[in-house]
C-alpha cells in the first residue's frame, strides 16, 4: 500500500500491537503520547509513504513515526520540520503572536522540528521526467512495492 | 504563656474550619439542594466547544439518563467528530484515532461523571459512590475568591483537588489527572457561570486547561428530564465490532 495523503490518526490501520507509540509531546507540566489505537481489519502489508517538503505537522509525525518502528518505508523530498503545536494570541494592538506550546520527540529520541523526516529513498522529481510525464517518487515507491510482494494479510 | 495563647488560636481556626462533608453538602444546598437533584433522571446539553488560540470552535451535545448511560459529541471543524459514550456497561469512545473501549480506572471515572447528572460537582453529587476519602487541606485565594481546598481521593484512580468558594459555598475549579491512550493528563477545570435553571445552579460555561491549551465549553441550553430515546445510548457499529472481538 502507498499512502500520499497523511496524518496521524491513521496510523492505527498499519499497527496490529496495542501500547505502540509514534513519540511524545513534551507540553509544561504535561506529556501527550502520540498513542496508536490499532484498528480492527488493520493493513499489514508493505507500506510506503510519499512525502516531501509541504509535509508538515502531523503527517511528519506520522512518517518519522512509522519509520522509526520500521513499520514503513519513506520515500520523496526531506519533510518540512515544522511538526510543533502551535496557538496563537491577539496582541493589544490587534497583532496576532503565534507561537509553539510543546515540543516534540519520537520514540527514538529524534527531535523533527527544523530537522524533518530524511527519506529512506530520496528522490525527487526532475523537470525533464515532469516534462515526460514522470512522477520519478511514485515510480521508486511502485517499483518497491513490487519487489516486495508480501500478500496483503488482514488480520 | 505565649505559646499557649498561639495553640489555643490555632485550635480556634482549626475548630472553625468546616468538615470536607460540610463543605460538600453545602454545595448541594447552595445549588438547588438534595430533593431537587434527586427529581434529575436525565440531562441534555446543547452548546459549543472552543480550543482557544486555535481558531477552532464547533457544536457538542451531551446526553445522559439513569445515571450510567452517556453520549457526547463534539464536532470540530478540521478536527473531526469526537464521540464518548457509555450504555450502562460498555464504556467507549471513538476520535480521529479510531474506536476504543475504556476500562479500568478510565471507565470508573467516566461512570462516575455521567453519574452526576451534572457536567461538574461530582465530588459532592457522587461522593459515596466514587470516592473513598474527603479531606480539607487548607484555604486557597481562587480569581480573587478565598476557597476551600479539597483533596478527594477516588475509589479508583489519583486524587483530586477540588476548590470551594468560602463564600457562595460553589465548586470553582478541580485539579485532577485523568488516564488516557496518551498517558496521564493533568486538567485544571474551572467553572466560568452558572446560571439557575429549574431550580438548579447549573454551571454553564467551563474552561478545561491543559498544558498550555484551553478549551472553552459554553452550553446554550440545559434541559433536565426532558425524553432521550435509549436509542442515543446504543453503541455504534464499531463498537460493537469491538466488544464482538473482545478487544480494548
Amino acid at each position: 500500500m502507498i499512502v500520499a495523503v497523511m496524518a496521524n490518526a491513521m496510523s492505527g490501520w498499519f499497527i496490529k500491537d496495542s501500547d505502540v507509540k509514534l513519540g511524545t509531546m513534551y507540553q509544561r507540566g504535561v506529556e501527550l503520547k502520540f498513542a496508536v489505537i490499532p484498528r480492527l481489519n488493520g493493513f499489514e502489508g508493505p507500506l510506503a509513504i510519499l512525502v516531501d517538503g509541504a509535509s508538515a505537522s502531523t503527517s511528519e509525525i506520522m512518517a518519522g513515526g512509522l519509520q522509526d518502528l520500521k513499520r514503513a518505508r519513506i520515500f520523496g523530498t526531506r519533510t518540512a520540520g515544522a511538526a510543533l503545536p502551535s496557538i496563537i494570541e491577539t496582541l493589544p494592538n490587534g497583532d496576532l503572536f503565534q507561537f509553539a506550546v510543546a515540543n516534540y520527540v519520537s520514540e527514538s529520541g529524534k527531535e523533527l522540528e527544523g530537522v524533518g523526516v530524511k527519506p529512506d529513498v530520496e528522490v525527487a522529481h526532475t523537470l525533464a521526467a515532469l516534462r515526460a510525464g514522470k512522477d520519478r517518487p511514485i515510480e521508486a515507491t511502485i517499483n518497491w512495492i513490487y519487489a516486495n510482494p508480501v500478500s496483503t494479510r488482514r488480520p | 504563656m505565649r505559646i499557649l495563647f498561639l495553640l489555643a488560636a490555632l485550635s480556634s481556626c482549626f475548630a472553625q474550619s468546616p468538615t470536607a462533608e460540610r463543605i460538600l453538602d453545602r454545595y448541594i444546598e447552595v445549588t438547588g439542594g438534595k430533593d431537587a437533584y434527586a427529581k434529575v433522571k436525565s440531562l441534555s446539553i446543547l452548546g459549543t466547544m472552543e480550543i482557544k488560540g486555535q481558531g477552532v470552535k464547533g457544536e457538542m451535545r451531551m446526553y445522559r439518563m439513569d445515571g450510567s448511560k452517556y453520549y457526547t459529541v463534539v464536532d470540530l471543524p478540521g478536527i473531526g467528530k469526537q464521540e464518548d459514550g457509555s450504555n450502562g456497561n460498555v464504556v467507549w469512545d471513538k476520535t480521529v484515532l479510531g474506536p476504543r473501549l475504556k476500562t479500568g480506572v478510565e471507565k470508573f471515572l467516566a461512570i462516575c461523571a455521567a453519574g452526576a447528572m451534572s457536567e461538574y460537582g461530582r465530588g459532592a453529587l457522587e461522593k459515596d459512590s466514587c470516592y473513598s476519602k474527603a479531606e480539607v487541606i487548607g484555604e486557597e485565594v481562587v480569581d480573587g475568591k478565598t476557597a476551600y481546598k479539597l483533596k478527594m481521593t477516588p475509589k479508583e484512580g489519583k486524587p483530586e483537588e477540588q476548590y470551594y468558594d468560602k463564600e457562595s459555598g460553589l465548586l470553582l475549579r478541580t485539579k485532577m489527572v485523568l488516564p488516557s491512550p496518551m498517558g496521564e493528563v493533568p486538567i485544571v477545570a474551572i467553572v466560568n457561570e452558572y446560571r439557575d435553571i429549574d431550580g438548579i445552579k447549573t454551571p454553564v460555561k467551563l474552561t478545561n486547561e491543559m498544558g498550555a491549551v484551553a478549551m472553552v465549553m459554553t452550553f446554550t441550553s440545559v434541559k433536565f428530564n426532558e425524553a432521550i430515546p435509549d436509542a442515543m445510548f446504543a453503541l455504534p457499529p464499531e463498537i460493537q465490532a469491538l466488544v464482538k472481538a473482545g478487544r480494548k
